[in-house]
């Protein structure tokens, strides 16, 4: 027969001398690095936003000077692209449920399927505000500077080709990270409120 | 509270809770990962503290902050095996055929969730508190812990 008293009684005692006290700082170090990571991140996307748009806004006042009006128009288009593609990062994140860790875990894991879904989603519609938007800026601003010559019709074929392959690797993540993880938390609800129902 | 009251609050909880904390760690990742799912559990655990209100007692607080941590924290597979250094660190926990040894090895093969029944019941938590941290109802959490009871006891007769 188990003795389950004692069996608990040894697995408490597991670690109980071994066990380094925790540093307070450490702890709180940890922490701001983790913020500072983060607003790091942000930053980059602002600051390559911030790069992006002012060589366009550069290109689109050159060709203005040469009287170029439809490539002008792309410029500026590209400019607005580049202007909101942070701004829909920093929503997006916005929107994705943050993880509360304090609740149950029944609840937790509901809320993890939901920030998968999300994430899954932003994934599966990268193309519509990432890279459609650049590919038709971009392949645009080609045509109408050169005409459709070779060349241009070259450039603009690996271009489109590139964000096509963009998309499709975004929608593999999305699918095999994403919403395996997302249909494997269901079963595991599923799984808990299963036994809820017996 | 004030930020140097909030501060001690915090380090005497994870003082108290230290142990249990690793024992949790260990058993949620990878031989080579469990103290990185250790000091994850210290930072959720700081970061979430100054909106613990004492609606729930402070260890079932702790418990589920942790294990909601080790729940996300699954980027590497979790060990089939402990290496011997880690079985000396556990003092009589080691010896192959004994009830920890075959406990050990039971829990790498039961799911997250399983795996939390058991390792609260362990951790001495009472069913209520299993209930609360896991969010089940009482019944359910009676249910799971008899049949893994059950499971654990067929498998340590098995290694006699």
């Amino acid at each position: 027969m188990m003795d389950w008293s004692k069996l608990r009684q040894q697995w408490q005692a597991e670690g109980v001398g071994a066990s380094q006290s925790v540093p307070l700082e450490e702890v709180q170090r940890r922490d701001r690095s983790v913020r500072r990571r983060v607003k790091a991140r942000d930053l980059i996307e602002t600051v390559t936003a911030m790069l992006v748009a002012p060589a366009f806004v550069a290109i689109g006042w050159m060709l203005a000077g040469k009287g170029k009006w439809a490539a002008v128009g792309f410029c500026a288009f590209l400019v607005l692209w580049a202007a909101y593609v942070p701004i829909r990062l920093w929503q997006a994140r916005r929107a994705m449920p943050s993880p509360n860790h304090e609740l149950p875990m029944i609840d937790y894991l509901r809320q993890q399927r939901l920030a998968m879904i999300a994430q899954a989603e932003m994934l599966e519609r990268i193309w519509i505000w990432y890279l459609a938007p650049c590919a038709v800026g971009v392949v645009g601003l080609s045509l109408s500077v050169s005409g459709p010559t070779r060349g241009v019709l070259i450039y603009s074929a690996i271009v489109l080709a590139f964000c096509a392959l963009l998309g499709k690797a975004n929608h593999y993540a999305a699918r095999k990270q994403f919403r395996v993880h997302a249909d494997h938390l269901e079963t595991q609800i599923a799984g808990m409120t299963r036994e809820e129902t017996r | 509270m004030s930020q140097g009251s909030t501060d001690q609050a915090f380090a005497r909880m994870l003082s108290d809770n230290r142990a249990a904390l690793a024992r949790l760690a260990r058993r949620y990742a990878a031989r080579d990962d469990w103290q990185d799912l250790l000091q994850e559990m210290h930072l959720q655990l700081w970061r979430s503290f100054a909106g613990f209100d004492g609606r729930a007692q402070l260890s079932t607080w702790v418990y589920r902050v942790a294990l909601n941590t080790a729940l996300s924290h699954r980027r590497k597979p979790r060990r089939d095996h402990a290496p011997l250094e880690e079985i000396h660190e556990r003092g009589d926990a080691g010896v192959p055929g004994d009830p920890m040894s075959v406990l050990e090895a039971f829990l790498s093969e039961l799911d997250p969730i399983q795996r939390s029944v058991l390792v609260l019941d362990l951790e001495g938590m009472e069913r209520e508190q299993i209930a609360e941290v896991l969010g089940i109802s009482l019944g359910a959490v009676a249910t799971r812990m008899t049949r893994l009871r059950q499971a654990l006891e067929a498998r340590i007769q098995e290694n006699p």
